[in-house]
């Protein structure tokens, strides 16, 4: 039989990346089981109002403040840099149609989960792994809780409810301020440029963005649980389940933008097959 | 001869039935049979973390109403060992019994409904840092029963008094609190399911010896209180000397020979004044004997 000391570990290029390889396909194990887990105790029994209303008011209603600044610095500069290169074509009252087109259907839902990622993910990670290294989850668990259910479920919930409603509210700050630059100060004509938003923006565009951020909120609630769960002991490892939250959901944000944008743009026209002929 | 480390049959010699080596539990013809089974049993129990072993194929029972205390110095496994006879998580090998029954053949949620009749004080209290201390105490009452709110915050109030708090801390959150009321708010907390069960992971570490003689006496108390069986992790020989009924004495795996049971007392907090093993006897004394050699590797 081997005895520990016998144990030995390689460091070649090899080992490495085996190692690598073997770390991956385990979290991404893990992480799918603790989805499943959490989808089934949606089915089973949803937690209490009283548990769910903090986690909701957490995530909604402390983020408007960061989510509305996002959104109307997204509207000033997409209408400043846009401007000057309509401008030099006269195409200056399209500026409505980009800057509303751009926010509903990208800006908006993207750059809105990614100041969420920061701001609700990290905060997630930071308190669930807290918990974690306290030995609340245990404790949890000792009182006939189940901690997926009563932790994770809420916030999944609140996630994939309010980032949508937080996202259409940085749609609205941008629009407005997009505006207020367009046409209080470069003086576009008002009326041409609710015309051409109007005819470039569908209502699909609208939904396509709310769906996104329905899913950008999945997948910050999912990523940022799993890493609070498995946070190390101590300060650092609370602070590196939050690094994680943060960077792992930023880039599943930007993966699942590109994914859906494909996946969307194809549905559109399967919805609207005529839209093809032009 | 003593009934840890006695689970596990000499080689050569046929499994007494009704133990876990023997394979199925209810052996018509074995004396235990007719007996009620333990309260709790860790059978042959190997805890492994990533390469890091823990606890090496232990063994322990403990019957209804009576008081174990598990000592070893700082990771040798006791509150693993707490943790795996709660069901807080699986053993690598071997299989803990509650009543009898295997935990490992429970679906997940008869070891939850069968948990709430098992409480645990945590080390470092585990208080909810979110919620009050009467939201704390709560807790388990507003999750596992239809109680009125009236009925809840009485028994809040009672088992707040019965750890000798007062009202007045209900609304406090526990970062305001003091590590004796911590420790006390998690007791109210773990009885106010009124378990059958109790497990204190090291209750008095971090405490003055005045708080600590408090808890002490608590656990007496609790254990007073309707037979409740109590086994406490700790290092304070003055937790031994107050509440054991039977000591057990691990030893960290990593210090051991090949086939050495882990552990390596098991009796009275008497004879384990009195034991031959130079380990046993340093522990006790608080010598730190050829240990003290670490201190010289630079």
């Amino acid at each position: 039989m081997t005895s520990e000391s016998q144990v030995r570990y390689f460091d070649t290029p090899f080992h490495i990346l085996g190692r690598w390889v073997v770390g991956v396909v385990t979290t991404i194990g893990d992480l799918s089981l603790f989805t499943a887990r959490m989808l089934r105790w949606m089915m089973v029994r949803l937690p209490k109002r009283a548990v769910l209303l903090p986690s909701f008011y957490q995530i909604g209603v402390l983020s408007v403040p960061v989510v509305v600044i996002t959104g109307a610095f997204i509207g000033l500069v997409l209408a400043v840099q846009t401007y000057d290169q309509l401008h030099l074509m006269r195409l200056e009252t399209q500026l409505g149609a980009i800057i509303n087109l751009s926010l509903v259907r990208e800006l908006g839902p993207v750059l809105a989960a990614t100041m969420l990622a920061g701001r609700v993910g990290s905060a997630m990670a930071a308190e669930i792994g807290t918990m974690r290294v306290t030995e609340q989850i245990d404790a949890l668990r000792a009182l006939g809780a189940d901690p997926i259910q009563y932790l994770v479920v809420p916030r999944f919930l609140g996630c994939c409810l309010l980032i949508p409603l937080l996202s259409a509210l940085a749609d609205l700050t941008g629009v407005i301020s997009g505006w207020f630059i367009a046409t209080q100060v470069f003086h576009i004509n008002e009326f041409h440029y609710w015309l051409h938003s109007r005819q470039t923006v569908s209502a699909y565009d609208v939904y396509c963005g709310l769906l996104k951020s329905m899913f950008f909120g999945a997948a910050i609630a999912i990523v940022s649980c799993h890493r609070g769960f498995h946070c190390s002991a101590g300060a650092q490892g609370v602070g590196r389940a939050a690094t994680q939250a943060f960077v792992v959901s930023f880039g599943l944000i930007l993966v699942l933008d590109f994914v859906l944008a494909i996946f969307l743009n194809d549905f559109y026209y399967v919805l609207w097959p005529s839209a093809l002929g032009g | 001869m003593g009934i840890f480390g006695s689970r596990k049959p000499a080689k050569g010699t046929a499994p007494v039935a009704g133990t876990p080596a023997a394979g199925p539990r209810a052996v018509g013809t074995s004396p235990r049979a007719a007996a009620p089974p333990p309260m709790l049993e860790v059978a042959n129990v190997t805890q492994r973390f990533g390469s890091q072993l823990v606890l090496r194929d232990i063994s322990l029972l403990v019957e209804e109403g009576e008081t174990l205390v598990i000592i070893g110095e700082s990771g040798c496994g006791k509150s693993v060992t707490l943790k795996l006879m709660m069901a807080l998580f699986n053993p690598t090998a071997g299989r803990v019994f509650w009543r009898g029954r295997p935990v490992a053949a429970m679906t997940e949620r008869q070891v939850a409904k069968a948990r709430l009749s098992y409480g645990f004080l945590f080390q470092g209290a585990a208080l909810f840092d979110s919620m009050s201390v009467s939201e704390n105490v709560a807790f388990g009452l507003r999750q596992n029963t239809d109680l009125s709110e009236t009925k809840v915050r009485e028994i809040v109030r009672d088992r707040l008094r019965e750890v000798g708090l007062r009202e007045g801390v209900c609304d406090r959150k526990p970062a305001d609190l003091s590590g004796g009321m911590k420790k006390r708010v998690a007791l109210a907390r773990a009885l106010a399911l009124e378990p059958e069960v109790m497990f204190y992971d090291e209750p008095t570490t971090g405490l003055d010896p005045v708080m600590s003689d408090v808890i002490n006496e608590l656990i007496l108390r609790t254990k007073n209180r309707g037979r409740v069986t109590s086994i406490v992790v700790t290092h304070d020989m003055r937790t031994v000397e107050r509440v054991a009924d039977r000591v057990v004495m691990l030893c960290p795996a990593g210090h051991l020979r090949p086939n050495e049971p882990q552990i390596v007392f098991e009796g009275t907090a008497r004879e384990l004044e009195h034991s031959s093993d130079p380990r046993v006897h340093q522990f006790v004394n608080g010598n730190a004997g050829e240990r003290i050699e670490e201190l010289s590797i630079s």
